[in-house]
């Protein structure tokens, strides 16, 4: 067995809840098993195991959080079910790769939950994560779940990704379930912040010094202020 | 007058900007006099946005951040991945980029957030070379930024030594997350300021800025709570201290009215001016 360096070492302890556990039972022999040598074992031995079940536990709320935001209202129908069910999944799932991660992950969690048929599934949501996730420039399709001010409609959805910006968009067009209101949104698009006043102008003028590279001290951008 | 006076009231103050994201996207492309510069993420460029990194560029001095290049991680850097923060920031004309002193991936496993590398001779030259590589892949300045981290890994070499060490021998700044140290501080117990002045002062070229979050006795950095005072002042210290480039907002959540960040960006100005002001 060739030797893992330590940050695969360290790598393989915060995923793996199992070995952590054995870990803290018997470190001399989990040490072995994971081939760790002589000059590395100050550091396995040095490492204080509550910080380690709290920096694992950080990784898997940070990739819950990612999720949640991208299916926001999948999460938040699913309350307190969302979080058991997450974990489940996710100790079954790595976490996949490359930058589409929070969606791939979100996708995968909505095709978990579909197929055990819990009730805060959302198809709307689970198409527009799905579309995210994969590399279609457009979608159209029909939903029937689609949440609008918490009221549930039926609705044709597009989903775009545009070129000239990095947000992709999704439209929907259609009408109440129940009361047949029509419905026109635009619902990705809807700005979630106010405008900013406006304010008085503040003359600055902007200096660039020498920039080279490899040399920090090349990275003079500064304002002068009379 | 005055010349004398006017000459003696000039002061150099760090850029104050922005972290680019989704719900300040058209705020900030009208261009407030209170945003100087702009932070882009390159993961966020990875599939398209040419014609807005277009319009920032036009507008704002940009530096480009990246999350995943995991230049802790032993071995080749992920080929694709440097490729695409390439690209991105050629797009932005970055005139520097950033990445962590932190490890997200092994070749068995990928954690997807930041961890802490051993502190060993090892994990330095694994830095050091992946930081060389970036350099020249990129052709651009790269700055190494603090991470907040709940495991305190043993050290063979102290933080503050491994950081400059890091800095003078790969060549690259530090990219100071005030927010991370204070966490970092409160949660193993050590001062902030003391960490600070263990570290040269001239490898701190930018710094990283969002309010905490406090919860059952631990400080948690989960980017979406507004600016605390403590940390204000602990800015203000770290500007006095070094020749800081540029402050940027990281806001990730529970994103606030363009107004409140404003008012944040104004505070910094002062700030800035005040710790210049000597």
């Amino acid at each position: 067995m060739s030797q893992l360096a330590l940050t695969e070492i360290l790598g393989l302890l915060l995923q793996d809840s199992r070995l952590r556990k054995r870990l803290a039972k018997n470190r001399t022999a989990v040490m072995r098993e994971l081939g760790v040598a002589q000059e590395q074992a100050s550091f396995i031995n040095g490492l204080n195991l509550q910080q380690l079940e709290a920096q694992a536990e950080s990784l898997i709320r940070k990739r819950q959080y990612e999720a949640s935001r991208v299916i926001p209202e999948t999460w938040s129908r699913l309350g307190r079910h969302g979080q058991v069910h997450f974990r489940k999944y996710a100790d079954q799932a790595p976490w996949p790769q490359g930058h589409r991660r929070h969606f791939i992950d979100a996708a995968m969690f909505c095709d978990v939950i579909k197929s055990i048929g819990l009730s805060g599934y959302l198809k709307s949501e689970h198409q527009r994560v799905a579309f995210l996730a994969g590399h279609q420039r457009f979608s159209i399709r029909i939903v029937n779940d689609l949440i609008v001010n918490k009221k549930e409609y039926w609705a044709i959805q597009f989903c775009i990704r545009r070129k000239e910006t990095t947000f992709s968009q999704a439209y929907h067009f259609g009408c109440s379930r129940k009361r047949k209101r029509p419905l026109i949104a635009g619902l990705a698009a809807k700005p979630e912040t106010s405008w900013g006043k406006k304010r008085k102008s503040i003359t600055r003028s902007l200096e660039e010094t020498d920039e080279s590279l490899h040399q920090c001290r090349g990275f003079s951008l500064k304002k002068k202020r009379d | 007058m005055t010349e004398e006076i006017a000459l003696e009231s000039i002061v150099e103050v760090p850029l104050v900007g922005l972290g680019f994201r989704a719900p300040f996207a058209e705020w900030i492309l009208q261009k407030p006099n209170t945003i100087d510069c702009i932070e882009l993420t390159a993961e966020h460029f990875f599939d398209g946005g040419e014609a807005q990194l277009e319009k920032l560029r036009e507008r704002y001095p940009i530096s480009v951040h990246g999350l995943g290049l995991s230049l802790g991680t032993p071995g080749k850097l992920d080929a694709i991945t440097l490729d695409n923060f390439k690209h991105v920031a050629n797009l932005a004309n970055a005139r520097w980029i950033s990445e962590h002193i932190a490890f997200t991936k092994t070749d068995d496993v990928d954690l997807g957030h930041l961890n802490p590398v051993p502190l060993k001779k090892t994990s330095l030259r694994t830095l050091v070379d992946h930081s060389r590589e970036v350099m020249d892949v990129c052709q651009r300045p790269l700055l190494l930024e603090n991470i907040t981290s709940y495991l305190r890994v043993p050290e063979e070499i102290p933080e503050t030594e491994f950081i400059n060490q890091l800095c003078q021998e790969a060549g690259v700044g530090l990219l100071l997350d005030v927010t991370n140290l204070f966490i970092n501080g409160q949660n193993h117990q050590f001062d902030p300021l003391n960490w600070l002045h263990q570290i040269e002062p001239t490898f701190i070229q930018q710094l990283h800025i969002v309010g905490y979050s406090f919860q059952a006795g631990v400080w948690h950095d989960r980017h979406n709570e507004p600016i605390q005072e403590e940390l204000f002042e602990l800015a203000r210290k770290v500007i006095s201290y070094a020749p800081v480039e540029s402050i940027i907002i990281e806001r990730d959540g529970a994103f606030p009215s363009c107004d409140q960040i404003e008012n944040e960006l104004k505070r910094l100005e002062e700030i800035c001016e005040s710790a210049r002001s000597y």
